[in-house]
């Protein structure tokens, strides 16, 4: 497959693989190859390589300083030979036979899209291309010739087996060298003798015996103390003087065990007299309030003080305004309800006004996003405001309309292919909506899509 | 024969005289004599067909030469001796836009524009009804090797998007904005000559 080859000078410019398709050439950025030498002497249309038949030619579209070859100004068309420049303005464009290319889209797109300009130029010059200097004519077929497949498939065998004997000579070395690493890192596995479990020393009968009634004593007792006495000196206290009739201990707990057997039944203890109906100080009981209900109303309405006090800590205004409200109705000034509303209320308006000039300032400011977050906060203080609602509202039907403007936008540049151009628009609706409103759920797939 | 009295005569050239001063009023108030009545007369045209058939428009007769590419352009044109050129961009869209993708239509194209040029300024906006369909005409100055104003007008047919870019020197903008506007105008597609305008 042929080749167009762009020299300015000696240097190699560009290299475009001629595909059988028209090649423009000229000035202007809307050519297949950009050309500008600075100095005009490229029209901005200047000439186009067309192909004809097996062959190509150039055809000048009527350019002001024409199309030179072999010296001669051609009239209007002229065959290309291989390696027979044809000069246009500064360049030079030369046919010539590419029989390494395979990857024609890896070489074509950058020469044309790029153009060539001085300064490109200048920075080509000293790239590594074995084209980089230019054999006029003849040095084209000697290019070719030091691309012959037999020269490349040697060195490529050549290339194979210094590999092979580079990773056998490695294998080798490796071999040689006695596994040390392992040995030393593995602790040696011998087995740890534990030592035997020890024997326990053997009790005389009398040690046995004063054991057991230790154990019947401390059991005698546990009994007494349980309001079973008869059962204590049965079971226990007995058989300790059977064994022993000096035990002291075992007599002490006989009188006591007979004392309590001796000792009458007591009286079932007396009912606990009914509590005392005391009122709460500052909530007044209601006549024919029940005291079981008197009582839980206080508590509720303690409940309710604190409920506000720390409702009011955390800026939310309605619940304590709420809740003092509720005291001061029910039960009014108690603990300070009446002063506490006042406060309550006089620092909602505070908050609701501040939060709503925040919201217009934002709005003013073009940022909607954050207006709207002003006036759902001084909707948040006081949910009973109109202004704070309205306002609301009517941003978000302004937001709405823009994100919707702005969705179609995305939706068009998406169809024309304007990739980055619909990714933008959709990140605007991102961040100008919240997640859950309409429109922010359609605008995070279709970006997420195109993303992908 | 009746014969008309110097009366009626009178009445006749006062109605003559009025329509002459009317006229040159209005003429003179343009830059070209009559034009915005006779369209541009000055230059004559003839029609272009695209090849593989998708469109057909009017270019100068004169000095003018119209290629037809296969790279980004459809087709470029040019006239001689460094005046206007004259490109006709096309894009098939992935589906066809919906009412309101072509209302938002004039931004993407302003945005497309600032993108891809993001040295061009003074950009304007129009909605234009031309023999193409409706679009968008928008004109913009930018640099180049000597200042140049761009005339582009992107319409959509069925899901055929042409962008028709006129560029002229800034200097020669007075004698070729109206070629350019004759182009664009002449301008026809066979997706919108084929379906109802909408």
């Amino acid at each position: 497959m042929p080749k167009l080859v762009i020299f300015r000078g000696d240097a190699v410019e560009s290299e475009i693989r001629l595909t059988g398709n028209i090649v423009r050439v000229g000035r202007h950025e809307r050519n297949d190859v950009v050309l500008d030498d600075g100095l005009n002497g490229v029209s901005r249309f200047h000439a186009e390589i067309r192909p004809e038949g097996n062959a190509y030619c150039i055809v000048d579209l009527n350019s002001r300083n024409g199309v030179w070859v072999n010296g001669r100004r051609i009239k209007e068309r002229a065959q290309l030979a291989l390696g027979v420049p044809a000069t246009v303005g500064a360049f030079e464009l030369a046919l010539e036979d590419d029989i390494s290319g395979t990857d024609f889209q890896a070489a074509a797109v950058p020469a044309t899209a790029v153009g060539v300009s001085p300064r490109a130029s200048a920075s080509r010059q000293t790239g590594s291309a074995a084209s980089a200097t230019r054999p006029r004519q003849a040095g084209a077929a000697a290019r070719t010739t030091a691309r012959n497949p037999a020269v490349l498939w040697s060195a490529a065998a050549a290339a194979f087996v210094l590999l092979c004997l580079i990773t056998y000579a490695i294998f080798k070395y490796s071999a040689s060298k006695p596994a040390q690493t392992v040995a030393q890192t593995t602790p040696p596995a011998t087995a740890v003798e534990q030592p035997p479990p020890p024997t326990p020393p053997t009790k005389t009968a009398e040690e046995i015996a004063r054991e057991r009634s230790n154990q019947d004593l401390v059991a005698a007792r546990e009994l007494i103390a349980a309001g079973q006495p008869d059962v204590a000196l049965r079971e226990h206290v007995q058989p300790v003087l059977e064994r022993d009739p000096d035990n002291a201990d075992a007599q002490e707990l006989k009188r006591q065990a007979e004392q309590l057997i001796a000792r009458p039944v007591k009286a079932p203890p007396r009912q606990p007299a009914a509590p005392v109906e005391r009122e709460i100080e500052g909530i007044t009981r209601r006549p024919n309030e029940p005291y079981d209900d008197y009582q839980a109303r206080a508590k509720r309405l303690q409940a309710a003080i604190l409920e506000g006090k720390n409702a009011l800590d955390k800026q939310d205004y309605a619940t304590a305004v709420a809740r003092f409200r509720m005291v001061n109705n029910d039960q009014p000034r108690y603990m300070g309800a009446d002063g506490l509303l006042a406060d309550a209320v006089d620092k909602q308006r505070l908050a609701l006004q501040d939060a709503l000039n925040s919201g217009q300032l934002n709005e003013q400011a073009g940022r909607l996003k954050t207006a709207r977050q002003w006036y759902q906060k001084a909707e948040y203080y006081d949910p009973t405001s109109t202004a704070a609602k309205e306002k609301e509202g009517s941003l978000l039907a302004t937001m709405k309309s823009q994100a919707e403007k702005l969705l179609n936008q995305a939706g068009l540049a998406a169809k024309a292919q304007d990739t980055q151009l619909a990714i933008r628009l959709y990140q605007q609706v991102l961040d100008l909506m919240s997640p859950g409103d309409e429109f922010y759920e359609k605008a995070r797939k279709e970006n997420e899509a195109l993303k992908k | 024969m009746s014969r008309q009295s110097p009366l009626e005569w009178h009445r006749c050239l006062q109605v003559v005289v009025l329509l002459g001063g009317l006229l040159s009023t209005v003429s003179a108030s343009a830059q070209n004599p009559l034009k915005w009545l006779t369209g541009d007369r000055s230059t004559k045209y003839q029609i272009y067909k695209d090849p593989e058939g998708r469109f057909e428009m009017e270019y100068p007769a004169k000095d003018w030469r119209l290629l037809p590419s296969n790279s980004s352009s459809t087709l470029v044109g040019f006239s001689r001796n460094d005046g206007p050129t004259f490109f006709v961009d096309y894009i098939r869209l992935r589906d066809k836009p919906t009412k309101g993708e072509l209302d938002a239509m004039p931004d993407v194209e302003v945005q497309h524009l600032k993108d891809v040029q993001p040295k061009a300024t003074a950009f304007t906006t129009e909605l234009l009804e031309s023999r193409a369909g409706s679009g968008v005409l928008i004109k913009y100055s930018r640099p180049g090797t000597s200042p140049e104003s761009v005339i582009q007008y992107s319409f959509v047919a069925n899901v055929d998007l042409y962008r028709l870019n006129g560029v002229v020197p800034e200097k020669q903008l007075q004698k070729y904005e109206p070629v350019i506007m004759h182009m664009i105008q002449s301008f026809q597609s066979k997706a919108t000559a084929a379906s109802p305008k909408r």
